[in-house]
Parts: structure tokens; sequence; C-alpha cells
């Protein structure tokens, strides 16, 4: 394909081929999402996060089982002309299944603000659940420290 | 540390509040101020851990439902050795903008309708020096993926393309016949 040996857009594509070779999948840490048992047992007044993320998963479900679109292109070797193009292309697609998105949220009578769910599609394949817990939840618990209690590492300590 | 200046200090941080909590300036200061009821995470250091769970236990349960996030922050000294533990805790944070490193999907593999006929309608050949040397990565791709699919070493099983394919095509222009004799056999036993 390569006719001149300075045509950095084929050492470009050389350079990015991965994305060729790796499968477009939804990614594990928001399949983990999924799995959320909040999702279960969703509530008309669930936070709009879990509305979003079983939307997420409706449209996932469906061919191809990829997250949506999102419009943002690289930059890249390219002239402006094709790049626009290009871009025009990604762009036109993200809308239509941010369309089909929003369907979806609808469809579960859901009701979130626009812009949070904008933010939630172009970041979809980023988004991310924290837990963390009560103080002392794990000092307490002697399953998580391997059978040692926390009155055996006071007793260790005044050993010190 | 006075409670005054304590205030001060806390109006200035907008983002992250930073309380430093000794034994004797107490939680019922804290509970006064109007800090835990606003929007930021807090940030608390003790030096008793039985101080340090009275304090988060109140943190925990006056943020609710809010779920602010609390860290704490533990220094202990024995003898010359200093130990430190820096613990959080907090109700499920929900983040949609994690500004990660990772970029998007391209959706090379599964280009969508519109994408595969720009790609297919580009006839590489024809086009001049200057225009070939400007056609973006993803469309080069695109069409390499495309080609392999209707070469001998697709495997339609795996789907998977192999480097040395991608290589061929890209750089070396020598496709055809290196690839069917070294990659005919590695793909139909996958």
């Amino acid at each position: 394909m390569k006719v001149k040996i300075d045509e950095e857009n084929f050492d470009e594509a050389f350079d990015q081929a991965y994305r060729a070779w790796t499968p477009t999948n939804v990614p594990s840490g928001i399949t983990a999402l999924f799995r959320d048992p909040t999702l279960a047992s969703l509530r008309s007044d669930s936070p709009p996060f879990y509305h979003l993320l079983k939307a997420l998963e409706d449209f996932s479900s469906e061919p191809p089982h990829v997250l949506p679109l999102t419009s943002t292109l690289p930059d890249m070797k390219a002239d402006t002309k094709k790049y626009i193009e290009l871009q025009k292309l990604y762009k036109e697609r993200s809308l239509e299944e941010k369309d089909k998105f929003k369907q979806l949220l609808a469809k579960r009578g859901a009701r979130v603000d626009e812009e949070t769910i904008d933010s939630f599609v172009k970041n979809a394949h980023a988004i991310r659940l924290l837990r963390g817990r009560r103080w002392g939840a794990f000092d307490a618990s002697s399953a998580e420290l391997g059978g040692f209690s926390t009155s055996s590492y006071s007793w260790i300590l005044s050993v010190v | 540390m006075t409670a005054s200046r304590e205030r001060r200090t806390l109006a200035t941080l907008p983002i992250f509040s930073i309380v430093l909590m000794k034994e004797k300036i107490g939680l019922l200061h804290i509970s006064s101020s109007s800090f835990i009821t606003s929007s930021h995470p807090s940030l608390t250091s003790s030096q008793k851990p039985s101080g340090m769970t009275r304090e988060n236990q109140f943190l925990w349960l006056s943020t609710k439902p809010a779920s602010l996030p609390s860290l704490q922050y533990n220094s202990t000294n024995i003898r010359v050795r200093s130990t430190s533990s820096l613990l959080g805790q907090a109700d499920p944070i929900l983040v949609i903008e994690t500004h990660p490193e990772t970029p998007p999907s391209l959706r090379i593999d599964k280009a969508f309708p519109a994408l595969l006929e720009y790609a297919n309608a580009i006839d590489f050949a024809k086009l001049d020096v200057t225009d070939h040397g400007h056609i973006p990565f993803v469309i080069i791709l695109v069409r390499v993926l495309e080609d392999w699919k209707t070469s001998v070493s697709y495997c339609r099983k795996t789907h998977l393309i192999s480097a040395e394919f991608t290589r061929y095509s890209i750089v070396e222009n020598s496709q055809p016949r290196m690839l069917r004799s070294r990659n005919l056999k590695p793909l139909s036993r996958r």
C-alpha cells in the first residue's frame, strides 16, 4: 500500500495497527459494573448513574456489542479535507448511537438531564464506581485479615 | 490551631477540606461548622485510634446521603521509626468524567457502514502522490482489514488479524505470496 518511503500516514497506520487487531468489545471494567446488585433492583428514585448504566447494558447487549461511539478523533497525518470528512462520519454515527441510547433510557422511564447523558455517552468507556467502606470495617473483619485479629495486632505493637 | 483559624483554613480550600482534628478541639466544633454539609470531601488527621474511629463515624453518618468521601491520615511514632497510613471511607462514588489515558475505540475492526463505504470507495492506486500521503490511518487500517477478510489467510472463526499481514500490507507492500505461504498454516490451526 505504501508507495513512497516517506509517507508518514502509512507509518502511522503501522504504529496504530494494534487498534485493528484488538477486538472492540465492552471493557471488562464496564462489564463488571453491569453486575452491580443495584442494577438488579433499580427503582425510579435510584441515582441517575445507575439508570444510565442499565441503558448502557441494554445498548451493548445488541450487536455489534460495543459501547456508544465517541466523536473524538485523535490527531493524525491527513489533509484537512479528509480529516474533516472522517470527523463528520464519526460525529454523525455518534449522534445516531446517542439517540439510540436515549431511546433505551426513555424506554425504562428514566429522567436524566441532557448534559449528563452527553457526558456519560462520551465517557462511557471510562466510567468508574468507587466503593469505600466505613472506617474500621476492615479491622473488624477477621476473615479479611486472614484470621489475624486487631487485638493481636495491638499486642504485637505493645511488645515492640 | 484555634477554631476560628481552622474555619478560615477550610474556607480557603474549596476542593478538599482539610481538617486537623485533635482531641481538644473535639467533634462539637466540627459538627457546628458548615463545611460538613457542603459538598467537599474531607481529609482528617488524628493520632489516637479511638479518636479516628469516632471522627470518621461522625463524618460517615453526617454526610449521608451526600456520600462524601473522607480520607484519614494517621501517623504513629514508634521509637525512631515512623509509620503512617492513609485510609479512606466513602459510600459508592459514581464517576463519569475520569479523564482516562486509554483512548476510546475507533471501531476499526467493527467499522460502521458509512466508514466502511468511505474506505472502500477510495481507490488507492489512482490517487496522486500527495493525496496518497494524506489518507488518514483509520481509513488505511479499515481497508487493510477488509482486504484481509477477502484473502486466503482470513480465519472467520477467530477474526484475528495477524501482525504480519498488517506489516506486509501497510509498509512492505508485498502482501500476496509471502502471506499465503507464511500465514495460512498458523491461522488455520487457531
